[in-house]
Parts: structure tokens; sequence; C-alpha cells
């Protein structure tokens, strides 16, 4: 990831956020959870300045959870400021999963590139789904004559 | 910035009167462009947007998703580009969706190819509403082909759904497990479904890459494989003498009130200048919203109330095709962030009125894959970030690796466009107070679904998650009627034979103005009930073709 840095978030901003990131995304089974992955230190730093609009509700909500009990806090800014929950619960879910390690424990290599051979026949051409939909005949309405 | 053959830097003479401007370097206004420059004509585009950079596109970018829903989203509301103007859409159902840039919105549609069917022709002599068009599928059928052939379109002949037709220049894309993943469905239920047509060509074609199903199509093709005008139709048009300047806001469409004619068109350029470009014939080309803000803008002694607009029906009978999806989840992996974002595959079983159902006209389906990690836990189905009651721990937490584990990969979408019919209360007004930021008043929507579509969305839902069942679902999920599905802007100038109905004759010629024309979706006097793309390129070029034959008649400035 090369996104533009912004601001830094101070160390108390990083722990309050910490604590709310491994809420929202904990360890359970083979996933990590949002911290093991780091996404309190550099992640958030790239995710921030991927999306400089969601940064002052991002800090608005760390500021209302400071703190405080990370659920207690997720679940009052959830109802009282959503905008600013979505913020800080958009930034960890997609930094968690632009991680390498993440999206290999998901089967998931990003948006890469597939080759095949276009002149290559397809499957519906041989086990008879196209015919039987062509066999059913024209379905369109013709124009109507005048 | 004025590009020409000589290079995209060289500039015109700014005085100079051309053959024809033009506003609007989308599908259609690209369509005039390279045809009436080949045959001749000396033409200036008007673009608001700028050329687009296929390294800006960030389809191969990790942060792929997450600027996809701000950077390069498609309302231009939320994406608020410099480029963009504002839409007050306060009265509105659905948010318009568009892109300004050379190519239009063509730089995020999906790129499914569905051409209009003979009934979207005669809505009213088959189910006794709406209007029918001025000309038939048969008349538009000659020019679709010419256009299948400029854009790359790639699929499989032979489609029961239309008329017998010439082949497609390339061969289909794959559909891939979750196209063949809904195929099963439709097998299994008797039902149409063929692979998917789209404007995406499976090998090289007309200066396009063939498609590698990275499947980003909606943010932009950075490989250049999704047609989009600028690669198609551009390097012609500058070759043949067309210019364009980008960044060129269209404000005013002059009209001497003497002479009966359009003499030009006023824009301001990004340094906030106004500057006139003259014209013999002038074409507007800005979409079924931004093509009527002109018009209304353009306020003379003879016209009042907007350019051509003595009928009143200027900005009126807008349409937007209102959207609903079903979503399936399957126990198998479905490769499901594999494009093309594209339609895998499409189904016309429900497209014709059946009055059994409750409503008139239908539908068209097309199936798509459910995306990345971020896409299946908010895209459809599911509103996991949303607060409400429910406890932040009820959708995240564990929950969120459960859905993630349970979605991802195993997704598979069907979306529903739905004949709009048009009503003259959904309209284009000019907002009294917003304007862009060249202080141009921006317009203002009003706009309801219809019960009509209201019911009809809802049939299909129910058909679609039967679809997804019969293909093995273990779970499926509806979205009804989304608000951000506005991509098809149409209907609000229409064509027609009737004057004091209708803003247009049947060539997209103003009845009211011999030298003003209006080729884009604004002309549609229906909708259809699939992507119109296909449609409004075919239709230009119906248009454009008839402009050039009758040159010698042509009353100009």
């Amino acid at each position: 990831m090369t996104g533009k840095k912004i601001t830094r978030l101070s160390d108390k901003d990083r722990e309050t956020f910490a604590g709310i990131a491994d809420l929202l995304i904990p360890r359970y089974g083979r996933m990590p959870s949002a911290t093991e992955i780091g996404i309190h230190k550099d992640i958030i730093d790239q995710v921030l300045g991927f999306r400089p609009d969601i940064g002052e509700k991002f800090r608005r909500g760390l500021e209302k959870c400071r703190g405080k009990d990370p659920s207690e806090a997720a679940n009052r800014l959830s109802r009282e400021d959503a905008d600013a929950f979505d913020a800080i619960s958009l930034a960890t879910s997609a930094g968690y999963y632009m991680n390498e390690t993440v999206r290999e424990l998901i089967g998931y290599p990003g948006q890469d590139q597939s080759e095949y051979d276009p002149f290559a026949t397809p499957e519906y051409l041989t086990n008879g789904m196209i015919e039987r939909v062509v066999r059913r005949g024209p379905m369109y309405k013709p124009t109507p004559r005048d | 910035m004025v590009a020409s053959a000589g290079g995209k830097g060289k500039r015109s003479r700014r005085d100079e009167e051309v053959d024809v401007v033009i506003v609007g370097a989308g599908p259609s206004g690209s369509v005039a462009a390279k045809h009436l420059s080949a045959a001749g004509f000396s033409v200036v585009t008007l673009e608001q947007g700028h050329w687009p950079d296929p390294d800006e596109f960030p389809g191969k970018r990790p942060e792929f998703e997450l600027v996809s829903q701000k950077q390069w989203h498609p309302n231009p509301n939320y994406r608020d580009r410099e480029r963009d103007y504002p839409i007050n859409t306060d009265e509105s159902h659905i948010n318009p969706l568009m892109f300004a840039a050379v190519g239009g919105s063509t730089t995020l549609y999906a790129g499914h190819w569905t051409p209009f069917l003979p009934s979207d022709f005669r809505v009213k002599t088959l189910d006794g509403v709406a209007d029918d068009w001025p000309f038939t599928y048969e008349d538009l059928l000659p020019y679709l082909e010419e256009v299948e052939r400029e854009v790359g379109v790639s699929g499989l002949p032979g489609n029961p759904a239309y008329p017998p037709q010439k082949a497609f220049p390339t061969p289909p894309l794959p559909i891939g497990k979750c196209g063949m993943k809904a195929a099963e469905g439709m097998d299994k239920l008797g039902w149409h479904w063929w692979p998917g047509t789209n404007a995406i060509p499976s090998v090289p074609w007309n200066g396009l890459n063939p498609c590698v199903r990275r499947g980003t199509c909606m943010t932009g093709c950075p490989e250049g494989a999704k047609s989009t005008a600028n690669i198609t139709y551009w390097p012609h048009a500058l070759k043949s003498g067309a210019k364009i300047v980008t960044g060129a806001r269209a404000r005013e469409i002059e009209y001497d009130d003497t002479r009966g004619v359009v003499t030009g068109v006023v824009y301001v350029d990004e340094h906030g200048r106004e500057h006139r470009q003259r014209g013999k014939v002038v074409i507007v080309c800005g979409n079924g919203i931004g093509t009527p803000r002109l018009l209304l803008l353009s306020k003379s002694k003879t016209f009042p109330n907007g350019l051509a607009n003595s009928s009143g029906i200027v900005g009126k009978r807008l349409m937007m095709h209102p959207f609903s999806a079903a979503l399936g989840i399957y126990e198998d992996p479905l490769d499901g962030w594999r494009g093309p974002f594209g339609q895998l595959i499409e189904s016309f079983e429900f497209y014709e009125t059946d009055e059994k159902r409750g409503f008139v006209r239908g539908a068209k389906w097309g199936a798509m894959p459910g995306g990345g990690p971020l896409g299946v836990t908010s895209f459809v189905g599911s509103k996991i970030f949303s607060g409400g009651d429910a406890k932040v721990e009820d959708s995240w937490g564990k929950n969120l690796h459960d859905l993630v584990e349970r979605r991802f990969n195993h997704c598979m979408v069907w979306g529903i466009i739905g004949e709009d019919l048009p009503e003259e209360s959904n309209r284009v007004e000019l907002d009294s107070e917003l304007t862009d930021t060249s202080g141009i008043p921006a317009p203002k929507l009003i706009y309801k679904v219809s019960e009509n579509s209201h019911n009809m969305l809802k049939f299909h839902v129910d058909r679609c998650v039967e679809a997804c069942e019969a293909a093995g679902s273990i779970e499926t999920h509806v979205v009804h009627q989304v608000p951000d599905t506005g991509w098809h802007l149409l209907g609000t100038c229409r064509m027609g034979d009737d004057p004091k109905t209708s803003a247009l004759n049947q060539w997209g010629q103003a009845h009211e103005v011999p030298n003003l024309y209006i080729l884009d979706a604004s002309a549609f006097p229906t909708c259809g009930g699939v992507n119109p793309t296909a449609t409004i390129m075919s239709v230009a070029l119906r248009q454009t073709k008839h402009l050039i034959a009758a040159r010698r008649n042509q009353k100009a400035a």
C-alpha cells in the first residue's frame, strides 16, 4: 500500500482505536485480530491517506470513545454518532482486508488478471444447457404489423 | 484544453464558426463526432470533463474497494470532484449516477450490452401505455450492427430473446463459475438465460485490449479493455479533423430570435473564463439530466421557458430504471471477485407483459459476481454497517468473520433492470439556489418510483430468489429499490410526431429549432427494461447519418 500519509494519530488515539478495532475484528479461528496485523500502526495511516474524507469523523469518534470500555463506547457511538462509527468501522475493515496475510487466509488474491482462451468451446455449448434454451424457440414479441 | 489530430495541446481559433458544435463527449456525442468528421464536417465538441487516465483507475491497487466507495463512486454528489456538477436529489427516490469525462459515464459503466427489443418501440400499441417510438426495432437494426463493430461487443449469437442479427465481432467472455452457477438455476427451472453480451471485447479490437477478467469495470478499466468512446471513437474523430475542448462547461445555447436558429454555445473554462463556440448546427448530448438543464438555461425572447420548449415537455418524463437485486450464497467457491463485472449471463424470461402479474412491461436480469471482501459485506443483501437497535457485536466481531467466510467467493447477484414508464411528474428542473463551481444553476430532480415499477421489481425479486434457490443457494438476500442506481437517465426531451407533446422529431431535430439536435437518451420516448447504451449509440448513429444525408437541406445558422 502506498497511501498518502496525513497528520499522524497520537499514541492515545492509536490505543483507543486498537481497542475498538479488536472489538470489531477479533482473533477468530485461523484469522488474526485487527491489531495482530498492525491495524493501529501504519495501516490506519495509509487508510486515512486513501480516504481523507473520513479523517475528521474518524478522529471525532475516537475522541468520544477515549478511556471507555471498547464495547460500551462503540455501541454508544453507533447509536449516537453513526457517521463517526461508520468511519471507524470502514477504516478497520478496509485496512484489515487490504492486508496481504488476511487476503491469503481468505483466499483473495486481489483483483488480479486471469488468462483464458477466447476461442475455447464453453462447457454450456457441449453439455446441452444452451441447446435447451434454443429449443424452446424465439421468445420476443415481434414488431406489430400496422 | 483543445485536442485535435495535431496533438492534445493544439489550440484552435475560438471565434471560427464550425459546421457542428457538439455538447458532451459521452457515447452519443462521440458517435456523432466520429461520423460527422469522417463525412467532412468541421466539428468541435465541448466536454466538461477530461481525458480519462487509465493509470488513475484503482483496479490494480489494494485500496480498490476502499476508494471505489468515494473517489470512484458513481454518484457525483458523493464523489464530489471539481468537474462534477451537483444535483439536488431531496425530492428523488433514486440518485442519478454519471461521470464527466471524454467517454462520459461509460468510464464507470459495467458494459452490459443489451439493445432494446422490438416490443420496446411499440409499448402503446402492445400494452396501451406510454408511447410508441417514431421508428421500429427493424429501422434501428442496421445502425446497431454497425455500432457493435465499432464498440467491439463480445457475445454468443443466436439468443432467442432477440430477432436474428449479425454475429458479434468478438467471442463471448467466459461466464466463469459464478455465471455457471446462475445458469444452473435457470436451466433447472426451464427459464431463459444466455451468456452475457458485453461492450468488453475478448480479443484485441479497435484500440481496445482484450478483457483480463480483473473485475473492476465500474471504477474504470486499467487494461483499456472496456469499450469507452475515448478509445473506440475519438482516435478516429481526431484523425478526421474533429476537435474537442475539455474542461468546457456549456452554460447556454444561443438563439437568434430573428432568424429562428441557434448560433452556438457559450461555455466556461476551468479558469472561469467565458467563451463562445459558434456553429451552424448544435447537437446536445449531455444525458437525460445535463441536456434538459442546458435547454432550460438557454432562455430567449422566443423561448422564455427554455430552448425548444414551447410544449413545456423539456425536463419532463424523466426515467431512471429503478433497480433491485437478489443475492445467492453457495457452498461452492465461485471466484466471486473475478470479472467481467459486466454481466456473466442475462435473462429475458419475464421481459414481456403478462397482465396476470399485476403490472405492465418487464425487466431484464443480469448475473454478476459478488465482489471482494468489502463488497460482500456491504454491497447487496446486508446492512452490517448500520446502527439502529442492533448491537455492534451482532454484525462485527466473530460474526463478521463468519459472514466473510460464508459469503466471500460464494456470492452471485442477480441485478434487475425494470422498465420505468414515463410520467410528466418525474422531472428535471433548475435549482433556485444550488450551482456548480462555475456558478451555473444546478439541476433539481423530482422523481418517484411508480406503483407499476414497484410491483414489477417485487415480482422479479421473488423470481430471482427462486432462481438462486434452484441453483442450490444456502442463503438468499434481497435489496429492493436501491437508491444509488440511477445509471440510466432518459426521456426528458422526447421524440415524437406532435410538437405539442414532444420536443424532437424522429431524427432528434428540435421541432421548433431546425439546426438544434439532441442525440442522447433524453430523446427516448420510453426506456425499455434493459441497460440503454447499445440503443443510445445506435440511435445516435441513425440520427447522425440522417443529418449527413440531408446536409444540403439543413437550415443552418
